[in-house]
């Protein structure tokens, strides 16, 4: 870490020699992230089962609000300072402004978070200075999982360096447990550290302990995992909170150990890596621009220009004739989908009603209630991510070909232009601009945690975000990217439908209780079954012709910024700066020093 | 072109000059000249749930021979094939029977209602006919689809798979392919090399249906050759099916061609056109490798002949050591890559029993969530099981697919690593190249020449074994050797969750009826989950581990051609050791034999 930093120093020289304040507020970004890494430790579980209490006493005071009604209405996060005076407390909205707040109003939002909140920041005077670089978050209970917290918290999970999960050792595993975990498994990167506590242990029990045992292997095995660290933790009384302090010091210790490990040290280290020379590409391709125009002649640029202008067209034809109607056709075909497959769940649910005898109906409606409705639109729900997930597949692939043809002819088209090759940096800048437009790279993660002042709009850590990025190739990351919004896509409208399965459940059994005639039960549970089908199609168009529409945006974002940044980089406008050719070519001599370095 | 069978000259100097411990590189080709003379494609025409695959056999011929939807009563593959007029019956037992070649006769065996559970254990079906489609060599298979695939015929289902090198899919317009078959399509596209689809369109199909349709299942396609690494080499086929049978048996020209069955025969003859010059290329250079390969042996005999005794043994030594320790090189990074094929399989295991357990733990909640509900009428509570059987039974199977495949892969990698290393440690190749050489002919012949060939046609992988086997490296002919092994257990998996619904569904499940309370009703339903898990088990493990025992065969097989060549040196020197210069044909007689080899045409 100690050469990045030195390479990143002079690197902030270079950018302020060069006059740029794009590449100059880019540097100092990365250098502010590579002096002060963060990590990021999560805490989840059920509502209630005591996530808050734990965090307090690894603060060491009581702020977070708890009590044994479900809480948590937002995401907290939790930052050790040494340097502060007193804690401070901050709002952070979701337009990515950042205000600071009382004592009051945090308690206020973290019980009834208002629309505007993303989440909340407490930054505490730390008296351990181990926990420096570490920032815990507590979360809302999943139990209110699917609400309209659940895109919050999903957004956070792909940030996360670790997790704890919290678990009542008297609650125990319950059924939302099963699909959570799962999609924790989904959501969260790949290798991540899982810790298991389980909270308000009776006294005196072990790890052999026949529920632990329970618990623990329950967990182990839906996690993939064959072992994770354990931590028990007794019932405590408010007057003998130093046990419960002890256990949760150690704990952290033991996360502490894990995220310091040589192992994540190294992940980090190559994640900077990458942060670098993508920097490095940066500054090499606008020194690279500012030589050109002073050694360039005047038809040397005029043929340059002519290429970028159709570098850009065919990007824009890409949008315009493949992505866009792409998408718009996908959307069209929705309803229809959905209605067909509406029939289908409906069909197969009242032959099986018709098959059940008369006299066993509440038999017949628990059986609707528990199984049918479930297993059909469940069945449904996944040929219809399928469909999408065939029909975005392709859009991306079609994309992809007529990208890289595109660049292709680009590339050949500069090689004609200019024989010496002028802009070697360029190219490949523009194929690491690839993966900045896919959502990685530094532009990008900048764009999210170091814009608007620095707060940083969303939860971020450098890891996560270089995992993303696969290779250099323009093509290759784009699917990821695409791949991994539609698998995002995917999984929200999954729980649409679970969400809208149990309304409809839910409803059965109202009316039902209600009916006793023999010959017209069957009759009024169809029609239940059928407008529960209706509500559950109703529902899941919206929110997929709504996803999709956002994916379509997403992409059309994502095109014109890269557009945008292709006309940049070979502009043929010269900037007014005036640093003569030969300063230029020492300062590109030393970066390219300093790129043999980090490589 | 003079026949090798009947060349006596040439089958003397290959035999002669053979150094194989079986001697049998003459037969090896004789057996592929024959395959030449009888060209066998096996193409099976794979349906998805009723799509009228029988009614494209039907069609394909231009004749009404498939007795019914075979799919749909039966599971009882049945070969359509190029010959005089008759129909056999296969027994299981190996025996054959001739039967008229009816429809109504065939279908006392084919059809479920006269031949219940295959009661009368039939193998499959071959019906012969002079079909001029099929004058080329092609035999048309009408195969079990998905879903209804039983243990009893898994089997011959799994050993057709492993003789296919093509196959066509019926695939439906409205609705268009779901997720079920495409995993389907997936599965036994892996195990064939080249995949033909054929969209069946019926009258009421409007324009719009057709080409959303084509679309659609044409991104499906495209996706999945993506997922499995192969090229999509025909585009659909849009057939009228229905209207291609009609026009053919009402002998109405213009309804056939508006049909566009044409495009299926076209597809067709220039695959098996393509295959048969596959087959004439790789046999020329097989002929030309085994004759540079005697060549090369008459060669170093003459010199051998002159050499004194000395020299002679110093010259095998010398060999022998050289050959030693490539061996023992060789051997080290075998011992590498089966060492990683443990961990491998420990590492299927861990899978399949994790994943089995994951899956029907799942099951067992939602079952208990059904009972708590109140639900304790078996006839539901066997509908409900069956349901969650067959969704968890399909997830688990695709998931260990992928998984295998995966696993597969990586080993080819590692084969594929002995190159480098060879390069790398610089080995000397005296005595060992020939050696290699011998073996990529030998393992020829091993695998099925069809499966192989199919490869080559198709571009799978499976090609390295034909041509590239013949470079000589020991890596070309392990990858030859092993890329076989994939293919084995296609047709298993296909049959596991079926196979397991009807034996559970029609006993664990019934007693459950008997218990009224909740409660009861739980812990009867145990037993069937525990069942369940159990089978679930044994076949993913049956499936994973038949893959490791065949690539741990292929390679002990190797080793053990390794040994032989050992003892041949040894063996030889031995001799010489005791009688002198073991070479007693003359120079004559052996330049006599070179100068033959020279003649013989390819």
């Amino acid at each position: 870490m100690e050469r990045y930093r030195k390479i990143i120093d002079e690197l902030c020289n270079i950018t302020n020699e060069m006059q740029n304040e794009r590449l100059i507020t880019l540097a100092r970004f990365l250098r502010q992230r590579i002096y002060n890494p963060d990590t990021f430790l999560m805490f989840l579980g059920e509502t209630s089962s005591g996530k808050s209490t734990l965090l307090n006493k690894i603060i060491g005071k009581d702020v977070l609000p708890y009590s044994a009604v479900p809480l948590t209405g937002s995401v907290t996060e939790i930052v050790f300072d040494s340097s502060i005076e007193k804690d401070e407390f901050y709002a952070i909205n979701k337009d990515a402004t950042m205000e600071v707040i009382d004592k009051e109003v945090f308690n206020e939002l973290s019980k009834n978070a208002d629309e505007q909140l993303e989440r909340l920041r407490y930054v505490t005077k730390s008296e351990h200075d181990i926990y420096s670089g570490v920032r815990l978050f507590d979360t809302p209970g999943y139990g209110s999982l699917i609400t309209e917290h659940d895109e919050v918290l999903f957004e956070y999970l792909h940030e996360v360096d670790a997790v704890a999960y919290v678990v009542q050792y008297r609650v125990g595993f319950q059924e939302n447990d099963y699909e959570f975990l799962k999609e924790l498994l989904n959501l969260t990167r790949v290798g991540i550290p899982f810790y298991l506590i389980i909270n308000r242990c009776p006294t005196g029990i072990d790890e052999s302990d026949r529920r632990v045992v329970e618990i623990y292997n329950t967990v182990t095995a839906l996690l993939e995992k064959t072992s994770i660290p354990l931590t028990l933790i007794e019932t405590y009384s408010s007057d003998d909170a130093n046990g419960l302090c002890e256990s949760m010091n150690s704990f952290m210790d033991t996360v502490m150990i894990e995220l310091n490990s040589p192992n994540n040290q190294q992940e980090l280290k190559e994640v900077f890596g990458e942060y670098i020379l993508d920097l490095i590409l940066q500054i090499k391709a606008e020194l690279e621009k500012n030589i050109r125009n002073i050694v360039s002649s005047k038809e040397e640029k005029q043929k340059l220009e002519e290429s970028v202008n159709k570098f850009v067209s065919d990007l824009e034809y890409t949008l315009n004739e493949i992505v866009v109607p792409g998408h718009d056709k996908v959307i069209k075909s929705l309803p229809d989908r959905i209605e067909k497959s509406k029939q289908n769940a409906l069909d197969s649910i009242i032959t099986s009603i018709d098959n059940q005898s008369s006299l066993s109906k509440e038999e017949t409606v628990a059986y609707v209630r528990t199984h049918l409705l479930d297993y059909n639109i469940g069945k449904e729900v996944k040929e219809l991510q399928f469909y999408l997930e065939t029909e975005i597949d392709a859009i991306d692939k079609k994309a992809n070909d007529y990208v890289n043809t595109a660049i292709v002819n680009f590339e050949n088209s500069l090689d004609l232009t200019s024989p010496d090759n002028l802009y070697k940096a360029g190219i490949s800048a523009m194929k690491g601009f690839g993966s900045n437009y896919l959502g990685a790279g530094l532009l990008s993660y900048f764009a999210k945690f170091g814009g608007a002042g620095g707060s940083g709009a969303g939860v971020a850590n450098a890891a996560s975000h270089a995992l993303k990025k696969v290779g250099d190739l323009f093509g290759k990351t784009f699917s990821k990217e695409t791949h991994n919004s539609l698998k995002h896509i995917l999984k929200v409208l999954g729980l649409t439908s679970t969400k809208a399965i149990s309304i409809a459940a839910a409803g059965i059994v109202e009316v039902i209780s209600n009916i006793v005639d023999i010959s017209t039960w069957k009759l009024k549970l169809k029609s239940e079954v059928k407008k529960g089908l209706r509500k559950w199609a109703e529902a899941f168009e919206i929110e997929s012709v709504k996803c999709i529409n956002e994916l379509k945006e997403e992409n059309i974002k994502n095109f014109n910024s890269i557009i945008k940044a292709q006309k940049e980089m070979f502009s043929v406008e010269e900037d007014d700066i005036d640093i003569p050719e030969e300063q230029l070519r020492k300062m590109m001599d030393s970066v390219q020093q300093l790129e043999r370095e980090v490589a | 072109m003079k026949r090798i069978k009947e060349d006596s000259r040439l089958k003397e100097i290959i035999t002669l000059y053979d150094t194989t411990k079986e001697k049998s590189l003459f037969n090896d080709l004789v057996d592929v000249e024959e395959k030449i003379d009888n060209p066998e494609i096996i193409i099976p025409i794979l349906g998805l749930q009723g799509v009228g695959k029988s009614t494209v056999i039907n069609a394909y011929l231009g004749e009404d021979i498939m007795p019914t939807e075979t799919d749909e009563t039966t599971c009882i593959p049945v070969e359509v094939r190029y010959g005089l007029s008759k129909a056999e019956v296969h027994f299981k037992d190996n025996t054959i029977k001739t039967i008229e070649n009816e429809k109504e006769v065939l279908a006392q065996y084919v059809d479920n209602e006269y031949n219940p559970a295959n009661k009368k254990g039939v193998s499959r079906i071959v019906v012969s006919d002079e079909f001029d489609v099929l004058k080329n060599g092609i035999v048309i298979v009408d195969l079990p689809g998905v879903g209804s695939l039983t243990k009893e015929n898994e089997m011959t289902t799994t050993e057709y798979i492993k003789k296919l090198c093509a196959a066509v899919f019926v695939i439906p317009t409205v609705p268009t392919i779901t997720q079920v078959q495409a995993s389907f399509i997936k599965n036994v596209w892996r195990g064939v090399s080249t995949a033909f689809f054929i969209q069946n369109i019926w009258d009421d199909n409007t324009e719009e249906e057709i080409e959303e349709g084509l679309s659609y299942n044409r991104n499906i396609i495209n996706r999945i050759a993506r997922e499995i690494g192969v090229k999509v080499k025909n585009d659909i086929m849009a057939v009228n099916v229905y209207n291609a049978a009609k026009g053919a048996f009402t002998s109405n020209q213009e309804l056939i061609d508006s049909s566009n069955i044409n495009s299926m025969k076209e597809n067709l003859d220039e695959f098996a056109l393509n295959f048969i010059n596959v087959i004439n290329e790789d046999f020329k250079s097989r002929i030309k490798a085994t004759a540079d390969l005697i060549k090369d042996e008459i060669h170093k005999r003459i010199e051998q002949s002159s050499m004194s005794k000395e020299d002679l043994l110093n010259q095998l030594k010398n060999e022998r050591e050289s050959f030693k320790e490539a061996t023992k090189k060789i051997d080290k990074c075998i011992d590498g890559i089966n060492s990683s094929i443990d961990n491998y399989k420990k590492n299927a295991k861990e899978f399949a029993d994790n994943l089995v357990n994951d899956k029907v733990e799942r099951l067992r909640k939602d079952m208990e969530i059904i009972i708590n509900n109140g639900v304790v009428d078996g006839k539901i509570l066997s509908e409900a099981f069956s349901d969650n059987q067959s969704k968890y039974g399909t997830e688990m199977l695709d998931e260990a697919y992928d998984k295998l495949f995966e696993i597969s892969q990586e080993i080819m990698n590692e084969i594929e690593e002995l190159d480098v290393i060879f390069e790398k440690e610089n080995i000397n190749l005296i005595g060992v190249e020939e050696f290699y050489k011998e073996q990529s002919l030998k393992w020829e012949k091993g695998v099925d020449v069809g499966i192989k060939l199919a490869g080559a046609v198709g571009g799978a992988a499976v090609a390295a074994a034909v041509t590239g086997a013949m470079s000589g490296t020991a890596s070309a002919v392990l990858i030859g050797a092993t890329s076989g092994a994939w293919a084995g257990p296609v047709g298993i998996a296909a049959g596991i969750a079926v196979a397991l619904a009807c034996s559970l569904i029609g006993s664990g499940v019934k007693k459950v009826t008997q218990g009224s309370r909740a409660k009861q009703t739980l812990s009867e339903i145990q037993k069937p989950i525990n069942d369940f898990k159990i089978k679930m088990k044994d076949s993913l493990n049956d499936y994973f581990k038949s893959y490791f025992n065949e690539v741990a065969r292929k390679i002990e097989d190797f080793q053990e051609s390794e040994q032989d060549h050992l003892n041949y040196m040894n063996e030889r020197i031995k001799n010489i050791i005791n009688k002198g210069n073991d070479i007693d044909s003359s120079i004559d007689e052996m330049s006599g034999d070179l100068v033959y080899l020279e003649g013989v045409e390819f």
